[in-house]
């Protein structure tokens, strides 16, 4: 172990992977900062580009650019209020309350802080689990990762500010429209209107930039201003935030644990870790009423878990070669375009390539984070620009962004649709965030429920791991009432 | 009066029941098929009726405007008229203009977003930006 962790770094140090890692970082940052275009786009635009280059180095061009999105995303969902991928959508749900009390700065150096630690996290738990965690992995069937989703989906209350039935109820809705399109099982089409694009179901990112972006865009060309103080974003601010995260460490680590956890199971969906967190950080917290009113432990906990679930995600990857999201299966992809086979075997005769993308993970975090950091003066001016000249320009990042997961103007269209439920939750207070997790979890539960019955029956409950995760979601529900009682009582 | 947000949670449950008792009825889906709708279809009820329950929510996006929606909305029409490079530079003028911005300084915007469309969108993610019905009739 000791040698292939040498070998790794000194291939880690190579010239070529440190000039893959250099030019993929701006990339990957890039991608995250523009509303809708994901890690998965990252890659599929760089995979062409890893043809001809070194295996190792190949690999940390694409990892590097996948593993940074969500930290460039970060930002455009606190200054802009639209996340820059799905998986920053909890982000806004405090970052914009802070960016609108001139706390921009704040919220920013704690997400990034938040991201570098997430991801140095992830790549730890990688590191540590790597060899271990076959047995693990191979115990999470479908009727655990039916369990899990049913988990998440109990967060869906605690997600946001705001009245509890108002989110219940977008979290319902957003479940009912997850079933639009093939049903996953028996494969028949629902409720699709004799409309060919519905076959396939709603897709994410209109729904997500619908959700955020567009009412964000009204507000903007309404005349209001990004921040009510049209600062710049201090240092102090910057620094502020920085230490926001130190001092709440253990919320760090706990955020960062839940998202190598749901990285590491496949099916779950990388996008419900920061919404998980987010719930979790809520319902631990003494002051669970302020969440969704701009606190910054709504912004930690969704960033932390964001960077750590790219780590988790990397697990089934490389010891199964079964990818746990879409971005890892184009990664899966590459490996075997570079001549290297994932799977049982990979970390026997390619252990030091494992633990190379373990160093590369960990190190382009803290990378991206600093590079974020040393931009922000330039990127924070754009909350100072007036709406006149932002809406345009912010508009066709959306609608293109939108167009470019299929290449599909319904897409576009929908992003309008959704754009309107979008304003509608605003104005009504219905919980976007919770429509989205709602959306984001109900056809994984009805897959992998449909699945376990089909294998296990009824009976699957009882498996070990499944009565474990049901005695945590039991916990998850009624550990937030029973805290506040004894606080009161204390009190 | 009746307010608004209790219109669009009724609004919101008729719909979502009507479409889960077409699906068991007319639409002739398998049992299977419509066990997960109609449970998430009973969450919709029953929040809803929760929540119309609830007096009405404070703040909001109190300051949207309509025309600020329909500005918005405006874009799709010539999106589908002239295209994405044509339309979105266009737009991002007529915009500009409309807000009282110098005619250099929204060129200037237009000649960015054009830009930013041929340069990212076209050129890097390789992007085939259709030219809509007005301008692609001419260009064919």
């Amino acid at each position: 172990m000791l040698d292939a962790l040498i070998s790794a770094g000194s291939q880690t140090l190579q010239p070529a992977v440190l000039w893959a890692v250099a030019s993929a970082l701006p990339v990957g940052l890039l991608f995250g900062l523009l509303p809708g275009l994901s890690g998965l786009t990252a890659m599929a635009v760089l995979i062409p580009f890893v043809y001809g280059m070194d295996g190792f180095a190949g690999l940390a061009f694409l990892l590097t650019a996948h593993a940074v999105v969500s930290t460039g995303g970060s930002v455009t969902a606190i200054l802009l209020g639209i996340p820059g991928s799905p998986a920053n959508a909890a982000t806004v749900v405090d970052g914009v309350p802070l960016r609108n009390a001139g706390q921009s700065g704040t919220a920013v150096g704690a997400a990034l802080t938040a991201s570098a630690i997430g991801g140095v996290f992830g790549a730890l738990v990688l590191l540590v689990l790597l060899p271990v965690l076959r047995p693990v992995i191979l115990a999470f069937g479908p009727a655990e990762t039916f369990l899990l989703s049913l988990m998440g989906l109990t967060f869906l209350a605690a997600v946001g500010a705001g009245s509890p039935a108002r989110g219940l109820f977008a979290g319902a809705f957003g479940i009912f429209i997850s079933f639009v399109g093939y049903e996953p099982v028996s494969g028949v089409p629902r409720y699709w209107l004799d409309y060919d694009y519905l076959l396939d179901g709603f897709r994410l990112i209109p729904l997500a930039l619908g959700l955020f972006a567009i009412p964000e865009l009204v507000a903007l060309a309404s005349g209001r201003m990004l921040e009510q103080s049209k600062g710049e974003l201090p240092g102090t601010q910057l620094l502020n935030g920085m230490r926001a995260v130190f001092d709440r460490v253990g919320l760090v680590l706990r955020s960062s644990a839940i998202g190598s956890i749901i990285g590491i199971i496949p099916g779950v969906g990388g996008e419900t870790a920061p919404f998980v967190a987010y719930a979790a950080a809520r319902q631990s917290s003494p002051d669970p009423e302020r969440f969704g009113t701009g606190i910054i432990e709504g912004v930690i906990a969704p960033e932390a878990s964001n960077n750590a679930k790219e780590g988790g995600a990397l697990v089934p990857t490389l010891v199964f070669g079964v990818p746990g999201s879409s971005g890892m299966a184009l990664l899966l992809g590459a490996f075997l375009v570079l001549g290297l086979q994932p799977g049982p075997n990979f970390l026997r005769d390619h252990l030091d390539i494992g633990l190379g993308l373990v160093l590369i993970l960990a190190v382009v975090n803290v990378l991206a984070a600093v590079l974020m950091f040393a931009l922000m003066p330039i990127l924070a001016r754009v909350v100072s620009v007036p709406p006149r000249l932002l809406v345009p320009f912010l508009l066709m990042l959306a609608l293109l962004g939108a167009y470019s997961t299929q290449g599909d103007m319904h897409d576009v269209v929908f992003t309008f649709v959704f754009g309107a439920v979008g304003l509608a939750c605003v104005r009504y207070g219905f919980n976007r965030a919770a429509l989205l997790l709602g959306f984001v979890l109900g056809p994984a539960v009805e897959r992998y429920l449909e699945i376990s019955l089909n294998i296990y029956g009824p009976g699957f409950v009882f498996r070990p791991i499944c009565l474990v995760l049901i005695a945590l979601m039991i916990a998850a529900l009624f550990a937030p009432k029973i805290g506040s009682r004894l606080r009161r009582k204390r009190a | 009066m009746i307010r608004t947000d209790r219109l669009l949670i009724c609004g919101t449950i008729l719909a979502v029941l009507a479409m889960v008792v077409w699906g068991m009825t007319i639409g002739g889906y398998p049992a299977n098929a419509n066990v997960f709708p109609a449970i998430a279809a009973g969450g919709v009820l029953i929040f809803g009726l929760l929540a119309l329950r609830e007096p009405p929510p404070e703040g909001g996006a109190g300051d949207v405007t309509w025309s600020a929606m329909l500005w918005l909305v405006a874009v799709l029409p010539l999106v589908y008229l002239l295209g994405f490079r044509i339309a979105l530079p266009l737009y991002a003028f007529i915009f500009a203009i409309a807000r009282r911005t110098s005619p250099l300084v929204s060129l200037l915007l237009a000649v960015g977003v054009a830009v930013v469309v041929e340069a990212l969108f076209v050129r890097v993610l390789g992007l085939r930006l259709s030219w809509g019905w007005l301008a692609g009739a001419f260009l064919r």
